[in-house]
């Protein structure tokens, strides 16, 4: 394996692509193919973009195209890990090389990027057999923070590949933290974090539900609280936090748990309150360390989440931070590595999906809290009209944010970060017009006028 | 003719002030009541509470009912306790408002007869200016057997309610009867649309005008009677339909 000869292509708009050559490999980026794959993503973005326009979209277009050529470039993959180990993170695969060129391919919908991920997914998928060859049990060799089951995944589904296949499933049954579901404790989030992905990842090539699903999912959700509740975490990670929100969410997609969406909002709220650096568009790097100073090129890892609840709630809030996350990100990104590259785009098609299509819009009134002296409480009825265009998702959460103090919703579901929300029951999708009501009983010892701000999941 | 057009020249006049003696904005609606009856002949000759309640809901407009023209042949017993919003005694009056607090209500006791009738009646801008998306609000009436209101009577609803009526945030009301017990006896309550006594200022006004155009017309038939009489007499007929 040569050293790769890189080649410049000048193409239009003043991008320049840098492409290796090597004798094994034949891949042809011409600057028609460049022009062509810039065209058609902007297209698609354009024909997708049903709201405001994104911020920085175009920039995120070009430097995807153009940093994306950049680092597939099969013998630095191969060189940084293979069936021989890791030899460096600085390079594409680390935060999942092959998810991020799979997503590459679908969105500009130009096929010859499955090349580019095919490098990775070689190259990651020979690790993650060689280190787990023989072993039935969780191997500490297959670290836990170099989970990515995303893209393994996404080549079995697209290609069949048995290798790919049984990669994921070693993921999911062999890796360090495989056989304990990640760890209670926040230092442990990211690790966490990937195996929820790594169980998830392991249904969908046909396994059974892992039993310790539940187990990471509630760890992952205790580092919640650590962070943003209970304060218990010595040192919170904005860009370990978006990990976690982006399990969760791809946990949530999959299951339905109604403990999600509202954790997922502490989450984006503390991580808000406590850690955007307004002067840098970004979050600052943690907690124990500087927190005057933010670190842009990590916006990418956290945005969607934002994108989400705004899809989710359609409360304009999660809009614009959203936007300040992500066009932080594109505007101050930094691609010294592949790795900075993945980490860039590893879940921020999600952001352009989620941000391009319209929220829901769900408006909810209630009848009066009449006080029953059979059961000593206030009771009533909320109901959840669906005042959009579109269908809204089938599980519908109401949550009751700024509560009346002293006043509690005895019949809630749950709690997020001290917010009751109640589940709104009902099957099937709620059709534009139609209604679901939940009956609410609140306890209201000094009878005070039952306020609060209703928010829908 | 000319005596005809005067007198609708007056009425057009007098509706036309009447109209602007309205708020400015949208028309307001009219306040909502019904009458209430309650079959009490299951439980007639026992003693027991009658319960009348009326609560807001999240950020609900201001809202008032009034239990008027109450009439049994139960009879009241003791003292009511009178929460809240809550103002008045039975039999006469009783006014609950949702603005105050949360449990705005009257507890009565009662010796309970055959039946028990009142007027139950809505206001307030909830009704008659509904924004439409506001909260609304809740009425409930209810029975009870203890004086702490624990055992309900006469109904299966689990919070004791004989009857409900939601004021919605269009300013429509949804009426809700339960049935009397387990075995689907029909509800006890029945509730028919009666019309509301107009308020006092809207009474006046309405019996002002009444007045002044009757007067007029009074007036005006009285001078086409002289001049008819007098065209008689004269037999200038030709001359009085021309002046008319």
């Amino acid at each position: 394996m040569g050293s790769p000869m890189l080649q410049s292509w000048k193409v239009p708009m003043k991008m320049k692509v840098l492409v290796a050559q090597d004798g094994r490999a034949s891949r042809t980026f011409t600057a028609l193919k460049a022009l062509f794959s810039v065209l058609l993503g902007m297209s698609l973005a354009v024909a997708a973009r049903a709201q405001t326009p994104i911020p920085q979209l175009q920039g995120w277009e070009t430097n995807m195209l153009q940093q994306g050529a950049n680092f597939c470039n099969q013998a630095d993959i191969d060189a940084a890990i293979g069936s021989g180990g890791v030899v460096t993170e600085g390079n594409v695969w680390y935060y999942d090389g092959t998810r991020v060129y799979d997503q590459i391919a679908v969105y500009t919908g130009d096929p010859s990027w499955y090349t580019c991920a095919g490098y990775v997914n070689q190259a990651y998928s020979a690790w993650v057999l060689a280190m787990t060859a023989g072993a039935d049990w969780p191997v500490g060799a297959l670290n836990g923070w170099r989970i990515f089951p995303h893209g393994l995944l996404n080549d079995y589904q697209r290609t069949g590949d048995s290798n790919s296949r049984e990669a994921v499933i070693r993921l999911a049954q062999n890796s360090a933290y495989a056989g304990s579901g990640g760890g209670p404790t926040c230092d442990v989030s990211r690790e966490t974090a990937y195996i929820i992905n790594a169980y998830l990842a392991s249904e969908d090539v046909g396994l059974p539900r892992n039993p310790l699903l539940a187990t990471a999912v509630n760890y992952a959700l205790g580092h919640i609280d650590q962070w943003f509740v209970s304060k218990t975490c010595p040192d919170m990670q904005p860009f370990m936090v978006g990990l976690t929100m982006e399990a969760l969410i791809n946990y949530y997609e999959t299951t339905g748990d109604v403990r999600i969406p509202t954790q997922i909002r502490v989450a984006a709220d503390g991580l808000w309150s406590a850690a955007w650096v307004p002067a840098n568009s970004s979050f600052y790097y943690e907690s124990a360390g500087d927190q005057t100073v933010g670190i842009a090129d990590l916006n990418l890892l956290i945005a969607p989440a934002y994108a989400w609840l705004w899809q989710k709630t359609g409360a304009a809030t999660y809009l614009q931070r959203g936007d300040q996350v992500f066009a932080g990100g594109v505007l101050y990104a930094n691609f010294w590595s592949g790795k900075q590259f993945s980490q860039n785009y590893r879940w921020s098609f999600d952001y352009v999906k989620w941000r391009s299509a319209n929220p829901n819009s769900l408006a909810v009134t209630s009848t009066g809290f009449l006080f029953s002296r059979v059961t000593g409480t206030f009771n009533g009825k909320m109901t959840v009209t669906n005042t959009g265009g579109q269908a809204a998702a089938d599980t519908i959460l109401l949550e009751l944010q700024n509560l009346t103090p002293g006043v509690t919703l005895v019949n809630a579901t749950g709690t997020s970060g001290g917010t009751p929300f109640i589940v709104v029951p009902g099957t099937g999708s709620l059709a534009p017009g139609q209604s679901l009501s939940v009956t609410v009983q609140f306890r209201d010892p000094s009878n005070a006028l039952i306020h609060f701000t209703p928010v829908v999941y | 003719m000319r005596l005809l057009r005067d007198i609708q020249l007056l009425r057009i006049a007098v509706v036309a002030g009447l109209l602007a003696l309205l708020p400015a904005g949208p028309l307001l609606a009219s306040p909502i009541a019904y009458l209430v009856t309650v079959n009490t002949g299951k439980i007639s000759s026992t003693s027991g509470f009658l319960d009348f309640g009326f609560a807001p809901g999240n950020d609900s407009q201001d809202a008032f009912v009034t239990i008027g023209s109450f009439v049994s042949d139960g009879s009241l017993s003791g003292s009511p306790q009178v929460s809240g919003g809550a103002s008045g005694a039975l039999p006469g009056a009783v006014t609950i408002d949702n603005t105050s607090q949360q449990f705005n209500d009257y507890f009565q006791g009662f010796e309970f007869g055959a039946t028990i009738q009142f007027l139950l009646s809505f206001d307030g801008p909830a009704v008659t200016s509904p924004d439409g998306t506001s909260s609304g609000s809740t009425f409930g009436f209810g029975m009870f057997e203890d004086s702490l209101g624990t055992i309900p009577l006469l109904t299966t609803d689990s919070f004791g309610n004989t009857f409900t009526v939601d004021v919605n945030p269009d300013g429509s009301t949804t009426l809700t009867t339960f049935p009397a017990d387990a075995f689907g006896a029909p509800p006890v309550a029945t509730l028919a649309s009666a019309t509301p006594e107009p308020a006092p200022c809207a009474l006046l006004a309405l019996g002002l005008a009444v007045l002044f155009v009757r007067g007029a017309v009074s007036k005006k038939k009285t001078r086409l009677y002289s001049v008819f009489r007098y065209a008689s007499r004269s037999s200038f007929s030709t001359s009085l339909s021309m002046s008319l």
